[in-house]
């Protein structure tokens, strides 16, 4: 091989050079300043790199560089570089109420190395790969979550998430290892041609329900998602974060990677066992988000939802519902981050409650139209991001003719406008307080309407996610 | 086709079987627990305790502990190419196993520079 | 010893460690529950490994085997975190109680 060859392979080991820099930055500078412009600068070139780089298709024995991979590859590096800016203030001394956190380089550096599973993940062609990628892409957020200094909150978040992720890795295992006596194979290609060649294999079943139970966790998709609301509450904000943007679309692409390509021979065979997960996420996502006090409680319970909603792409057909759940993350994406960075500004006085919300209206008008944006976007209505968002995933599950299904889903949705709406009304009817108004650095004020236009943009004018997503269905 | 099936529903039935089980048994076999604040004192021949049983552990060493283990487990990797290493010579592993020990000695340079091998 | 056996045998290993982690207060003792539940998979892939799967036709031994290898090495590293953030959990609280964690709520 020559050295010609691994062009294609050049972002991921970028990636790893770039994480192994980052971490060991701590032990030549204090002050957390190095860190921070290394990963940011690096993420960004390796954005550049992916969006603009070598197109060419590889395969390197059981690593895959594909057209889809390099998409979502795209979207986990600019959710991870959004958590590095996000981050930023954590850092600083008086940037939290809650507390600084401390060794940016550590904290970078894990954030790199679970993108890096995330990336194996993606170009997975062989079980062992996806599984690696996995549990690298999982087992740094057990450290970050527990990453609040002197937290007897983040240190449970911590334990429960290691507890409950090493239960989910451990039914994973025993589903692969069905898999495997059922194929005699680990390859996706071998995989496929057994599953093809003998779809009612009752240990490929046990198998398949196995890892689907392993996988629902890490997606937080209902009955399997009672640790997240206290993940989300616990840890320090920037990681949750990246856990309901990154991580969850990494989650995603695994079941994507799973059962829209090896698996999907018995894909139809499970949309009952799909469209169950899906209603039950969309129910206790949105009852368990209407009486949640804290903010991030709420997310918790909201991207809860937000998962059932993704669920319906998998009942579509394979290239329709890639594109939409990889819009449906773009977009859900731009929002989180916009509401996480109002999170991000409340919280350097206040606690990250809906109480701390309360009279934003007059404390900063900007901050409150856009949190408003946000919660439009993520309720669905029309002009804003999250509407076409939905709407590809409804119709993608609607082609299939699961019109009841998409009716609840619906019906899911009008109800959360009303959750959604309480949130509005702390920022602009619920007395205020004695708060000061909020002074904005000009960058901040950048950013935020930065993320404003790109809320209304991408609900306007669907041209740069459906790129994405047009490229990830190929 | 039912009877395909027979074999892993009788599966999947032994192994609810057994956490029932398991749980119907220690509760008609186990010791019933009684909560109750004396039986939970320490007890000592009669004489008032003078000193609590569990002593602060100290855990000055509980990192070095945690990576013995890591790279304890990291030599499986090793010794199958080890075993190998005659025939796998010449088919280009080579790189490959240097890259993994490369990484891995980057990781124990970490470690000794982060100081958490000084038990002090 | 024939394939039927080592699966009982893990099944069996698989249902002691899940009972275990619903059922232990402390969390080491989950911790020690769920190392059981991988071990029962990696019985499993060894198992299968050896025997030759449920499927008909020649299966790739080797991977089952290498595929134990790795995922010992995986959960060593996720064990050797979990017990890190034992040990921070114990910091803070002076135990390892799992029902008494419950400062996170709505």
């Amino acid at each position: 091989m020559t050295l010609a060859e691994f062009t294609p392979l050049l972002p991921d080991l970028l990636l790893l050079a770039l994480a192994l820099a980052v971490l060991k930055i701590d032990l030549w500078s204090e002050d957390g300043e190095a860190g921070f412009h290394l990963t940011w600068i690096g993420l960004a070139g390796l954005a550049l790199l992916l969006a603009f780089g070598s197109r060419s298709d590889a395969v390197f024995a059981d690593y895959h560089i594909t057209a889809a991979s390099r998409v979502w590859k795209l979207l986990f590096t600019l959710a991870t570089l959004a958590t590095v800016f996000l981050s930023r203030p954590y850092f600083r001394a008086g940037g939290n109420a809650r507390g600084t956190l401390a060794k940016s380089g550590a904290f970078f550096g894990l954030l790199l190395l679970c993108m890096q599973g995330m990336f194996a993940l993606v170009s997975a062609g062989n079980l062992i790969v996806f599984y690696l990628g996995l549990e690298l892409a999982t087992m740094p957020i057990y450290a970050l979550a527990a990453y609040q200094p002197r937290d007897a909150d983040s240190a449970e978040a911590g334990s429960k998430y290691v507890l409950m992720g090493g239960f989910s890795s451990a039914l994973t295992l025993f589903g692969i290892s069905f898999l495997y006596g059922a194929t005699g194979s680990l390859g996706f290609p071998a995989l496929e041609a057994a599953v093809r060649a003998a779809p009612a294999d009752p240990a490929l079943w046990g198998g398949i329900f196995f890892l689907l139970g392993g996988l629902g966790f890490k997606l937080a998709m209902a009955p399997l998602h009672m640790w997240a609301p206290d993940v989300y509450q616990g840890a320090p904000t920037p990681v949750m974060a990246f856990l309901s943007v990154a991580s969850k679309a990494a989650a995603v692409a695994a079941l994507a990677t799973l059962f829209l390509s090896p698996l999907n021979a018995v894909r139809p065979d499970l949309a009952p066992c799909f469209a169950a997960a899906a209603v039950l996420s969309m129910v206790a996502g949105n009852l368990g988000a209407m009486r949640q006090k804290d903010l991030r409680r709420f997310v918790a319970y909201s991207s809860v939802a937000q998962v059932g909603y993704m669920l319906l792409a998998m009942l579509g057909e394979g290239d329709g519902s890639r594109a939409a759940l990889v819009y449906n993350l773009v977009t859900y994406g731009v929002t989180g981050f916009a509401l996480y960075f109002i999170m991000g500004v409340i919280g350097k006085e206040g606690p990250e409650t809906m109480s701390g919300l309360r009279g934003l209206s007059r404390r900063h008008p900007g901050l409150a139209v856009l949190l408003v944006l946000c919660m439009f976007s993520l309720a669905g209505v029309p002009p804003l991001a999250g509407f076409l968002g939905k709407f590809m995933l409804f119709s993608a599950a609607a082609a299939e003719g699961h019109y009841l299904l998409v009716g609840i889903a619906v019906a899911n949705a009008v109800v959360s406008f009303y959750y959604y709406m309480l949130v509005v009304k702390e920022a602009y009817i619920a007395p205020p307080g004695e708060a000061a108004a909020i002074r904005l650095r000009p960058l901040q004020i950048m950013v935020l309407w930065g993320l404003g236009l790109a809320l209304l943009v991408l609900g306007v004018c669907p041209a740069p996610a459906d790129w994405l997503a047009r490229a990830a269905g190929n | 086709m039912l009877s395909e099936y027979l074999s892993f529903i009788l599966y999947g039935f032994l192994v609810v079987a057994t956490g029932v089980g398991a749980i119907a048994l220690s509760s008609l076999l186990g010791p019933k627990k009684t909560y109750s604040k004396v039986k939970f004192e320490p007890y000592e021949c009669g004489v008032d305790q003078t000193e609590n049983p569990h002593k602060p552990f100290a855990l000055k060493f509980y990192t070095f502990a945690l990576l013995f283990i890591l790279f304890d487990i990291e030599t499986i990797f090793l010794l199958p190419w080890a075993y190998g290493f005659k025939r796998l010579l010449h088919t280009g592993t080579l790189p490959a196993v240097l890259f993994f020990l490369v990484l891995l000695g980057l990781g124990l340079f970490y470690i000794i520079k982060t100081r958490a091998l000084e038990w002090e | 010893m024939n394939l039927t056996a080592c699966l009982l045998l893990s099944a069996a290993l698989f249902s002691i460690g899940a009972y275990g982690l619903v059922t232990r207060r402390n969390m080491i003792a989950a911790l020690m529950s769920l190392e059981l539940m991988v071990n029962a998979a990696l019985i499993n892939f060894i198992a299968f490994a050896r025997f030759g799967g449920t499927h008909a036709g020649q299966g790739d031994a080797q991977a089952g085997s290498l595929f134990a290898l790795f995922a010992v090495a995986v959960t060593a590293a996720e064990m050797a975190l979990a017990l890190a953030i034992v040990v921070a959990v114990h910091r803070q609280r002076r135990h390892l109680d799992i029902r008494e964690l419950d400062g996170l709520h709505g």
